[in-house]
């Protein structure tokens, strides 16, 4: 291995280091001087703050309070107020207004053809630029506590047109109602915008920053573009963040999305995050409770190192599942192959899914296996990170099925809570039953009607 | 090669060695000399400088000894300190060493005052971290010292080895050999069963 990059990042990236220090990243520190005398004196106007430094004697520093940060954001909201004051003065008459799609933008590529959405979606008509996001315009509300920046001009709320950016700056939040399906609260330093929303899709884009999106809604209804890939959404919670190298990072909390580009796709269910790269698109979906060794491991397979298929085999266990699965439709046959092994290794395959079947790709087969893995794991799956050298508590999280949610799932179904041990026996699996839209139906229908039920469609793909 | 001891005596090398600390012509020592005089002077604004250059170098320092939330706290402890102090500075030019060695003097300070119970649980921050960020700081925090800091500027940070040197007072040399050795070891902590790792695709 060449040093060069842990040197000075020059050279080919070692992917175990780019691993780490894309991990690692979250913890770096950000921040500016805040001088304790400055701090103190904040209720000074800021315009204070770009004047000459004063010169003052090094023995008249003071030693600041325990918590000055907290001076300097009692400051920064000050700061903040006068801003908008300043701004909203600065208005009459009012800015031109900017033009509806930011000739500027810091932007965006041409999507990848495998993200073009359907023609049927259904553009909302041009408003005039002056109103392009007032609370008249047709377009998604939107609301945050300080200015954002919406086509240009800056605004607390209003309405996002499709084809307009809205910009958060880097202390600023704003949330987002997306049709009548959910919300997404963009966080600071984003740029989004909606690219189209109709009765078939609503998709939008995100070129910079991240946001927590919220949907309730049929599956493939909402969709995020970025750079480097396509969250479709399939009822879910999610976290969505473009990092510094254009790189996608999702982090789905509940429900399941698919994370779509450059010719592959990735599956990722609750608890589960996916890296996709601007270059390669989606990479393998790691369990929130994967090991280091198993992230590192893929990280080392996803750059080409196949050497690293071993140590991610050896690193995968039984709540990693939804690596193997990801996993197990790429690759050579060799591949595939060594993945069934650990699959079958771990116990993870019900006797009924035929193995020749997943090993050829089947998607029927492929996605009887998930529904299995789903009744298998996701009653069984830890609850919070097992961090190494404990063991992993099982206390419920509020994003797990109540006991309630079980029972109202299973009524009309007859399915009742998994919780096998591997050794269990497995329900019998029709190798082409289509499960994902046909629920078992040995418990006869009550309103003479077929008990064909898909699940809630937020808790139709968790696993 | 540590790496290819047997594993008692690895532990062994990574309690006992300490990596070369050898103080370096700092290229960007005049700089910052010249900021350490102004502040001396009285030039409050051009402590800013010296806080952009170091805040980073003096977060590695404390994050390897402190959890993620309080290493966050006690940095704008640290410059407050040396803004306080730096008039006592008799040297400007080895004001990096001076802030490092009193960032140090701060998280031994922290961690006396602190419950032991607190160390056990790492508090939740804004954002929180990945749990793997986690896990890797665990694995970076059992690292010998010089390691650890090193290894936490270039990977927590993102500073490079030059970067590094300049902002410890280590030679470049030093650096690099305790990001090499750093590295191997965090590997082997992160890793046990020591995966293949440069075996490339065809």
């Amino acid at each position: 291995m060449s040093d060069d990059y842990l040197w000075d990042k020059t050279g080919e990236p070692d992917p175990e280091i780019a691993s780490l220090e894309q991990a690692l990243s979250s913890l770096r520190h950000e921040g500016e001087w805040q001088d304790p005398a400055a701090a103190t004196s904040a209720a000074s106007p800021p315009a204070s703050s770009r004047e000459p430094a004063k010169v003052v004697p090094i023995a008249a520093a003071r030693r600041p309070a325990r918590r000055p940060l907290w001076l300097a954001a009692g400051g920064l909201a000050l700061a903040a107020s006068i801003a908008l004051w300043l701004a909203l003065a600065g208005s009459t008459p009012p800015d031109p207004p900017a033009a509806r799609t930011d000739p500027t933008a810091s932007s965006p590529e041409p999507l990848p053809a495998s993200n073009a959405a359907p023609s049927t979606a259904v553009p909302s008509p041009p408003a005039p630029a002056q109103l392009a996001c007032s609370a008249d315009a047709d377009g998604f509300p939107f609301e945050a506590a300080a200015p954002v920046q919406c086509a240009g001009s800056p605004a607390r709320a209003g309405k996002l047109p499709p084809d307009t950016w809205l910009e958060t700056p880097e202390s600023t939040t704003a949330t987002l109602r997306v049709a009548d399906i959910g919300a997404i609260t963009l966080h600071p330093g984003s740029r989004l915008r909606i690219v189209r929303t109709g009765p078939t899709e609503h998709r939008m884009e995100l070129v910079r920053g991240s946001l927590h999106a919220k949907v309730k809604a049929p599956p493939r209804l909402f969709v995020i573009d970025t750079r480097a890939a396509a969250a479709v959404d399939l009822g879910c919670e999610y976290d969505l963040r473009i990092d510094d190298q254009g790189r996608t990072d999702l982090h789905v909390l509940t429900g399941a999305v698919s994370l779509e580009g450059k010719g592959r796709s990735a599956f990722a269910p609750q608890r589960t995050r996916v890296v996709a790269d601007p270059e390669r698109g989606p990479g393998l979906v790691l369990a929130d409770t994967a090991s280091f060794a198993l992230q590192s491991a893929a990280a080392r397979f996803e750059s080409g190192a196949l050497g690293a298929l071993d140590a991610l085999l050896r690193a995968a266990t039984r709540t990693d599942s939804v690596t193997l699965w990801n996993l197990l439709p790429t690759g050579s046959k060799g591949v595939r192959e060594k993945v069934m092994a650990r699959i079958d290794q771990l116990a993870l395959r019900a006797r009924t899914i035929p193995r020749d079947r997943l090993l050829a790709g089947d998607p029927d087969t492929l996605e009887a296996f998930r529904t299995d893995l789903e009744d298998l794991l996701v009653r069984r799956a830890p609850q919070t990170p097992h961090l190494p050298g404990r063991k992993a508590p099982r206390t419920r999280l509020p994003t797990d099925p109540t006991p309630k949610d079980r029972k109202r799932d299973a009524a009309p179904t007859d399915e009742k809570p998994t919780d096998r041990a591997p050794t269990d026996s497995r329900r019998d699996v029709a190798p082409t039953d289509s499960r994902r839209d046909v629920a078992p139906t040995d418990k006869k229908p009550t309103d003479g009607k077929p008990s064909l039920r898909r699940r809630s469609t937020d808790r139709d793909a968790t696993w | 090669m540590i790496a290819a001891l047997p594993e008692g005596l690895v532990i062994a090398v990574q309690v006992a060695h300490r990596p070369p600390v050898v103080r370096a012509p700092d290229r960007s020592k005049d700089d910052v000399a010249a900021l350490v005089t102004s502040v001396q002077r009285g030039e409050r604004a051009a402590f800013g400088g010296l806080y952009s250059r170091f805040h980073r170098a003096v977060h590695a320092v404390l994050l390897a000894r402190v959890r993620a939330e309080d290493a966050r706290d006690l940095v704008q402890d640290v410059f407050a300190q040396a803004l306080e102090k730096i008039a006592d500075l008799q040297d400007p030019a080895a004001f990096p060493g001076w802030i490092l060695s009193m960032a140090r003097n701060r998280a031994v300070d922290h961690l006396r005052r602190a419950r032991p119970s607190s160390e056990a649980a790492e508090p939740a921050i804004d954002p929180p971290p990945r749990v793997e960020a986690m896990e890797a700081l665990r694995a970076l925090r059992a690292l010998p010292e010089a390691y650890r800091e090193t290894l936490i500027m270039r990977l927590v940070e993102g500073m490079t080895g030059p970067e590094i040197a300049e902002r410890t007072g280590l030679t470049p040399e030093s650096v690099r050999v305790n990001l090499h050795r750093g590295m191997k070891l965090l590997r082997a902590q992160l890793d046990p069963e020591g995966a293949p790792a440069d075996e490339e695709a065809p």
